[in-house]
């Protein structure tokens, strides 16, 4: 794994950002962190719709947070390592490699008013060099986002919106509506819609050697989602999820190197653990 | 298969674990006829059950709260009657939820020790408040699911029974004459039926209680049983050569749970307030002015009070907690939170306690005022010619010996799961996929819809898993049943909560088998919540309908007939009095408690007393509510108290003088945090109600290592209601 370089404006940007986001609270006191952990195994690693890997994926995650209230200010990382993958898999570290393929650093400001939930970030992602028939550092970008939750009793509307500031200069949105379902008088179960928007993370006529995610922009793909999330103790949580998705962009309809499909599925499901410490029970 | 071998495999090992626990069977001693004079002895005695911040509250089972601190005490208050042949008979009432029988044998353990009283001697009695502490059932189920806190503690076990015997000896040591006498009276408007369903059920001649016309109440008002049953006691007065008021053993029918399930303090609920009011009122007859318990000693235990609830608001009431997104930090790839259980905001937690606390010290009060009436009523008809009686009997529910009609093993129903009305839990509602009833609610689907073995109507909880999750002696497989008489009352003893209309079975049966007998008894009354604890006995019109009560009665729905036969037998034993006529079956039982732990802080409980400076804090108006904190011991070391703890002063043209002290209801006490070797920081609130003008201070009670501290002087609050349980203190 490779340190998160600061040769790009960017990325010391991102750590100014992380800066004065942890010193706007400076009093970090007993009760207000929360470190977190988890990890995902996914049979495929499918990103805003489309397959980044069509081999199984592990994918961890570590984060530390200062709560103050109902907000918090996260800083973290996630990586994606990709098990070994055939002569015809889409891959982001090349075929017949596996390994790591992708790094993400972010730093997230978050904050809850009754049945909204608002986060703002900015993160980076990070590809290794020189991937022969991968995702190589040419990659490299960075994107501001911002996500809104409007929690009801039944239904949990989202919005998700990303602007790449640096290699694409273009935004990606995802609306989406969970319904949620009871299952058990403990748990429920979430059935979720998702449609993913290109806005200028496309294909763009002004600037065609400009690196893309998607092929035009408009609606990418939709997709149909079904997960929960358990609670296993008090610190540890299990949450599985399976998608049914309905390609639409050409680039989300690619499921092997040489084939397409306007349908596919995969599953995943993620450990967690989290704690707050120090603070007043 | 696999799949289902390891749920089972799981569940099974989640029933498992309980601990046994041999109970002692102390039998009292055979009475010996008084020497000298034959007449009626009496005496009284209290001591303070509040123990320290730690424990859960019980009876609202996991939706009660850890306790932090109290509001109102916690008493056990006892009475001991003995008659001119010896007979000896000891009632108890104490400030619980429930009465476990592993707290009843080892209390009637220390009474035979120290006053010859036995098992099959002692009547214990709770009052029903929903927040006393729990942990001490010696019940599986009931200890590790009973309350938020799980498991069984020994220390709270040992502590309630030492008190509980503290205060029956302290009866023994003062048995004087005395006169006694009974009304029964009936007290219409105070209490509702919260299963009106299930009460309608019954055939009209088990609905026999009728208001008086010109009563304006409504159905679920009338449906209840209205009668307070009072035995008022005078003593003998050396000093003035006659006989004084002393106090009164009270029955009447009304649940323990006006305040909610959100509070986290101690509190003796609306029996506190019925209590008081008469004491006080004795007190003031033999000329004695209040101060911080009063010398009169007022048992109140509960009736038939099954389905009877206070008519407290509906602003009293909280919503449970909901169930959602936790809320966790994170980034664009952390997956979604686990669901939590999100507890509503403390200012209308705070607004809950705050209508819950207004409608017991308004209400209680005026219950007190009707009990002084009685008390009043019966001065001219006291009697010191009464002989007692009583027959003792230990049933076991399950296995060789049991009645056979009923049900093998102990079951609950899907709506015990989801609470009563007016204190449903977070369970409450539920439906499968939001549209599928599935038994979480209080009509219509919990209602098996093939009833079918012995159980019948009963919606069993988790279906055949059930046994699995409960386990081997996971619920209560025996009970202790009492008949007592005194005079020409007797009274039922049953360790369950018996609903209005099997409490009428229980009477007639207990008349008719007594008269058939030749026992004179002239009125019967059902103490509930004594000796133990099945949870609920309904009639079986009552079960047929699956209400909270019928999915809470363990044994199926016989179990009112069984109750009223076996009682009704014994009443038969009861003979016209004296020694021959006992019997006192207490067999050897054991308890199958739950998880063994720790949750009462013992008297080592932090730093020594030397080693702390006692000292304020802070002291500050949150609203109307004077908001004081100080450091002091630990919790264990400063509650349980053998006397106040804190008293307000009023400044008066003689100085400061007491205002009142820390066991009235508008002062809370509470356990903030631990302050490592400095000592424990706790709190104070004072909502100074109808409080008259001038300067006021607190003051720490002089204790061992520690002399009288005395706070700086303060005008009353003055502002917007702050709510009994604001932010600040959490």
């Amino acid at each position: 794994m490779k340190a998160l370089p600061l040769r790009r404006p960017i990325h010391r940007l991102l750590c100014a950002v992380a800066l004065v986001a942890c010193s706007a609270f400076p009093n970090v006191g007993s009760g207000q962190i929360v470190a977190g952990t988890d990890v995902t195994y996914a049979n495929r690693y499918i990103w805003r719709g489309v397959t980044r890997a069509s081999v199984p994926v592990f994918q961890p995650d570590i984060y530390v947070a200062y709560r103050h209230r109902n907000s918090f200010v996260t800083v973290g990382g996630w990586w994606s390592f990709e098990t070994r993958s055939g002569a015809n898999e889409i891959s982001d570290t090349g075929p017949e490699v596996g390994g790591l393929g992708e790094s993400n650093y972010w730093v997230e400001l978050s904050t809850r008013t009754g049945p909204l939930d608002l986060a703002v970030g900015f993160t980076s992602y990070l590809f290794e060099d020189d991937v022969p028939g991968g995702r190589d550092s040419s990659w490299n970008t960075s994107e501001l986002y911002a996500t809104l939750w409007w929690e009801t009793t039944a239904l949990i509307p989202k919005v998700k919106f990303w602007y790449d500031i640096d290699a694409i200069e273009g935004a990606y949105i995802e609306t989406s509506i969970d319904l949620r379902v009871p299952i058990l008088p403990v748990a429920y179960l979430y059935i979720g819609a998702l449609a993913g928007w290109s806005a200028g993370q496309a294909v763009q006529e002004a600037a065609p050697s400009q690196p893309v995610h998607f092929e035009q922009d408009g609606l990418t793909h939709v997709d149909i989602s079904a997960w929960a999330s358990f609670r296993l103790g008090r610190s540890l949580s299990l949450a599985p999820e399976l998608h049914v998705q309905i390609n639409e962009d050409p680039a989300t309809k690619r499921t092997l190197a040489d084939d397409s499909a306007g349908v596919k599925t995969w599953f995943e499901i993620a450990v967690s653990w989290a704690a707050e410490f120090g603070g007043r029970r | 298969m696999r799949h289902k071998a390891l749920l089972a495999t799981a569940l099974f090992v989640a029933g498992c674990g309980y601990n046994e626990i041999p109970l002692s069977a102390p039998v009292s001693e055979p009475p010996a006829p008084p020497g000298g004079e034959a007449r009626l002895l009496a005496g009284f005695g209290r001591a303070d059950i509040t123990p320290p911040p730690g424990p859960g509250l019980y009876a609202y089972g996991p939706e009660g709260r850890e306790a932090r601190g109290f509001r109102v005490r916690l008493y056990a208050k006892a009475l001991v009657l003995e008659d001119l042949e010896g007979e000896r008979i000891a009632f108890v009432v104490a400030d619980l939820g429930v009465i476990s029988v592993a707290l009843h044998r080892s209390a009637a353990q220390r009474t035979l020790e120290s006053a010859g009283i036995g098992a099959d001697r002692l009547v214990l009695a709770a009052t029903h408040t929903h927040a006393g502490p729990g942990n001490f059932m010696g019940v599986k189920q009931f200890d590790d699911h009973g309350t938020s806190v799980a498991g069984y503690d020994t220390a709270m076990v040992a502590f309630l029974a030492v008190r509980i015997g503290d205060a029956v000896r302290q009866a023994v040591d003062s048995l004087r004459p005395a006169r006694v006498g009974f009304a029964m009276v009936p007290v219409w408007g105070f209490t509702r039926n919260r299963s009106l369903g299930a009460f309608r059920n019954n055939p009209d001649s088990l609905k026999v209680y009728e208001p008086p016309p010109g009563l304006d109440l409504d159905e679920s008002q009338r449906a209840v049983d209205p009668t307070w049953t009072m035995l008022r006691v005078d003593l003998f007065d050396a000093g003035s050569a006659r006989f004084v008021p002393a106090g009164a053993l009270s029955i009447f029918a009304i649940h323990g749970n006006a305040i909610p399930s959100v509070n986290d303090l101690y509190d003796a609920d609306i029996h506190a307030a019925m209590q008081r009011r008469l004491e006080i009122h004795v007190d003031s007859l033999n000329g004695r002015t209040s101060s911080f318990a009063p010398r009169a000693v007022h048992l109140v235990a509960n009736g038939a009070e099954g389905d009877v609830a206070p008519i407290f608001p509906e602003e009293g009431r909280c919503p449970p907690p909901k169930l959602r997104l936790g809320r966790r930090p994170g980034g664009p790839h952390t997956p979604p939170p686990a669901e939590e259980w999100r507890p509503l905001s403390p200012d209308l937690e705070a607004a809950c306690i705050d209508a819950s606390t207004t409608y017991v010290d308004s209400a209680g009060p005026v219950l007190g005022e009707r009990a002084v009436e009685i008390f009043d009523s019966l001065a001219g008809r006291l009697s010191g010619d009464v002989r007692i009686a009583r027959a003792f009997r230990t049933v076991p529910l399950r296995g060789a010996g049991a009645p056979p009609d009923l049900c093998d093993a102990p079951r609950v129903g899907t709506v015990t799961l989801v609470g009563s009305d007016g204190s449903t839990t977070r369970y409450y509602g539920w439906r499968l996929f939001g549209v599928i009833p599935m038994g979480f609610e209080h009509e219509g689907s919990t209602v098996e819809t093939k009833p079918r073995g012995c159980h019948a109507q009963k919606r069993i909880a988790l279906g055949s898993l059930q046994g699995l999750v409960v386990g081997k002696h996971g619920l209560p497989e025996m009970a202790q049943l009492m008949i007592v008489r005194v005079g020409g009352l007797a009274l039922a003893v049953a360790p369950a909560e018996v609903t209005v209309s099997a409490g009428v079975m229980i009477e007639r049966t207990v008349r008719r088998e007594a008269r058939a007998a030749g026992i004179p008894v002239d009125s019967v009354a059902v103490i509930s919540l004594a000796n133990g604890d099945l949870r609920y006995i309904v009639t079986p019109d009552e079960y047929a309908v699956q209400d909270y009560e019928g999915a809470s009665t363990l044994y199926g729905p016989h179990s009112a007939t069984v109750l009223a036969r076996e009682l009704g037998e014994m009443a038969a034993l009861l003979g016209s009095g004296g020694p021959a006529a006992a019997a006192a079956d207490v067999g050897a039982v054991i308890a199958y408690a739950g998880k063994l732990r720790e949750v009462m802080p013992g008297r080592d409980a932090g730093p020594p007393p030397e080693d702390i400076e006692r000292r304020f804090v802070s002291l500050e108006c949150a609203g109307d509510t004077a908001v004081a904190s100080w450091i002091d011991i630990y919790p264990g070391r400063l509650v349980p108290a053998d006397g106040p703890l804190l008293r307000v002063e009023r400044e008066t043209s003689r100085g400061w003088e007491p205002h009142f002290w820390d066991d009235h209801s508008g002062l809370e006490i509470r356990a903030l945090e631990a302050k490592g070797s400095r000592g424990y920081l706790w709190e104070t609130r004072w909502l100074p109600e109808e409080t008259p003008p001038g300067s006021y201070r607190m003051v720490l009670e002089a204790r061992e290592g520690f002399s009288a501290l005395a706070g700086g002087p303060f005008e009353a609050c003055v502002g917007e209601p702050a709510g009994s349980s604001g932010d600040s203190r959490r």
